[in-house]
């Protein structure tokens, strides 16, 4: 459940006089206590100021860049059996292409297949749609997003093929060749699956690029960096800090993150466990809450962070969330199976009721959907006193799109647990994942 | 040198004039990183644009306490922090300013890594530059002196709502292109 985009969205909101009472202590609250976000809000502000003073009067005015020439790119022509001449016969029709896109009329590139949960539209013009229409044609330029963890996109490629973006996610469509046997995108946020048949598709993220042509691959993108996991054919990632290509078969993975002197390798993909317990360290940054200090012996306590939860046609609704991603947690895929239970331990200090839930995909594949249950405050027995609740996987009801009826199989994803609209003082300090032998 | 101080003109001597031009080098080259903390910590660009003259006013007439040139930002900094909490304060009957715990934090944050928001400036011409020919034009147009972004809209026969949202669109495309820009830079 990463919650950067909703974040950044009550900052646009305050920030243009447009913020409620409620997004303003949902604000005031989150910077109090969350650093990374205080320096995010003082990145968007100091930006806003030097927009506003001057310095667009002087910037440079954009100027077409062929495709393939930046300096993060690419290499992918290289790879095909073409001769040199042919390469650059490509390499000519394709800078004609797409400076002929840019300059006269809008190509399609892809088109949407399929969206679920709440979505957005950015068009190259500016244009701005609050959801995700089927059969909407996207061309260079434009921008999708998926606005939170259950929302997923999937985009059928001219040339075909399939791109999905899963949730919380923003995709641009950088470039594409204009006759579909190429694409360029950038995954600003979020985790995307690229079906096999796709030709030629090359994916910047924050810190790295990915050229596949003819591979199943998913990439996932967090604050720590990018994961590449490939299950059929070959992919080549490129870091942007450095270093020069790798190449990443089926069955392997690469992990390329922020620090320069960290270069990635290529591992094996791991196998994936039944069983797991959230290590609760504070090294592992959670999805959504804040630390607070061990009590007693115990471990860290994760406690609730508030979140507007986007609703498509609704009121955004007000949340005190504390969430894990449990890729971040366990090195290796934990899957749920019809008989694990979910055991959680903490503490709530008013009565209140709490949603327990986790979201999953499937194992080395696309957004699977959202398991929830609630727990009556009663059952969690007296405020203040440490409870723990058993919740086997089978009694958490599937949310639409009811992507899948069960979680059997499925990867788990994140794991959560919160309170609507009031804050109940809720905090974690144990979750687990057992399977029956 | 002739200088208005209200409604009055005064003429400077020599020395006040060496001092006003020293005091103009300074604040020019610090003013980007005043607006930033300004915009940092108070909620509009209108009251941003208040504080900023009044701080413009006490820097100039308490300039003689600054120690050395090299301390001009932490100072200026200072009497912006002063300034931004006194405009909280007068407006927080009327509007939702944030509470002065937070706005301390803030103010540490910007003025902690003041130089890595002084280096995000600077990428950010390379990154305007890269942006689409519609992108700009909405961004010259919003940020143009006296900009109205509901008259803009109109005129562009949209919400104002819309408008927003693709202005903190290319915002955001904006920070993390100079991420990236710096990113480059430093292993280059």
């Amino acid at each position: 459940m990463n919650a950067d985009y909703e974040k950044l969205e009550l900052i646009r909101r305050y920030l243009d006089g447009m913020g409620t009472a409620e997004d303003h202590r949902a604000l005031q609250g989150a910077l109090r206590n969350d650093a990374a976000l205080r320096r995010q809000f003082a990145r968007y502000t100091n930006l806003d100021a030097a927009l506003g003073s001057g310095r667009l009067a002087v910037a440079p005015t954009n100027v077409v860049v062929p495709f393939g020439s930046r300096g993060t790119s690419t290499g992918w022509f290289s790879w095909r059996p073409l001769t040199a001449a042919a390469a650059a016969f490509v390499l000519a029709l394709i800078v004609t292409q797409v400076v002929h896109a840019r300059l006269a009329e809008r190509r399609e590139i892809a088109s949407v297949t399929a969206a679920s949960g709440a979505g957005q539209f950015f068009g190259a013009n500016g244009a701005l749609r609050d959801a995700l229409s089927i059969g909407a044609k996207l061309a260079a330029g434009d921008s999708i997003e998926t606005r939170s963890c259950d929302a997923t996109a999937a985009l059928a490629l001219r040339g075909g093929g399939k791109i999905t973006l899963g949730g919380n996610g923003s995709l641009r469509i950088l470039e594409g060749d204009g006759f579909g046997a190429a694409s360029r995108w950038n995954l600003t946020r979020g985790a995307l699956w690229v079906s096999p048949d796709a030709r030629g598709v090359v994916v910047q993220t924050q810190n790295a690029v990915v050229e596949a042509n003819g591979a199943q691959f998913d990439i996932q993108t967090t604050a720590e960096g990018t994961l590449l996991r490939v299950n059929s054919g070959q992919a080549r990632v490129r870091s942007l800090l450095g270093g020069g290509d790798l190449e990443v078969a089926a069955g392997q993975q690469t992990a390329v993150g922020m620090r320069h002197e960290e270069p990635p390798v290529v591992v094996a993909q791991p196998q994936p466990v039944e069983q797991w317990t959230c290590s609760f360290s504070p090294a592992v940054q959670p999805a959504y809450g804040k630390w607070l200090p061990a009590r007693d012996s115990s471990a860290m306590r994760l406690s609730t962070a508030p979140l507007l939860w986007p609703r498509p046609k609704l009121d955004p609704v007000l949340l005190h969330v504390a969430s894990f991603r449990v890729f971040r947690d366990s090195k290796s895929p934990v899957r749920a199976s019809a008989d694990s239970t979910l055991v959680f331990r903490g503490v709530t200090t008013r009565p209140h009721m709490v949603r327990f839930g986790f979201s999953t995909q499937k194992v080395r594949g696309v957004f699977a959907g959202k398991f929830e249950i609630d727990v009556p405050a009663k059952d969690l027995g007296p405020v203040g006193s440490e409870w723990e609740v058993r919740l086997p996987l089978s009694k958490f009801h599937p949310l639409p799109p009811r992507l899948a009826d069960s979680p059997d199989g499925l990867e788990l994803v994140d794991v959560y647990a919160l309170t609507r609209i009031e804050d109940a003082g809720l905090e974690l300090s144990h979750i687990e994942l057992t399977h029956k032998q | 040198m002739v200088i208005s101080v209200g409604m009055f003109l005064v003429e400077m001597t020599p020395a006040e004039n060496e001092k006003h031009d020293q005091f103009l080098r300074l604040y020019v080259e610090h003013e980007e990183a005043l607006n930033g903390f300004v915009r940092t910590l108070v909620p509009t660009r209108e009251d941003a644009r208040e504080v900023m003259q009044e701080v413009a006013v006490v820097l100039w007439r308490r300039f003689g306490e600054l120690t050395a040139p090299r301390d001009f930002r932490r100072w200026a900094f200072g009497v912006v922090k002063f300034k931004a909490l006194a405009s909280a304060r007068d407006r927080a009957r009327d509007r939702l300013v944030f509470d002065g715990d937070v706005l301390a934090l803030l103010a540490a944050e910007v003025d902690e890594n003041a130089d890595a928001y002084e280096a995000e400036r600077k990428a950010l011409d390379e990154c305007v530059g890269k942006l689409g020919t519609a992108q700009r034009k909405l961004l010259d147009a919003a940020y143009a002196p006296g900009a109205r972004i509901d008259a803009l809209a109109a005129d562009a026969g949209r919400s104002a709502m819309s408008f927003y949202k693709a202005l903190h669109r290319i915002r955001l495309v904006l920070m993390e292109c100079t991420q990236r820009v710096l990113a480059r830079e430093a292993i280059e």
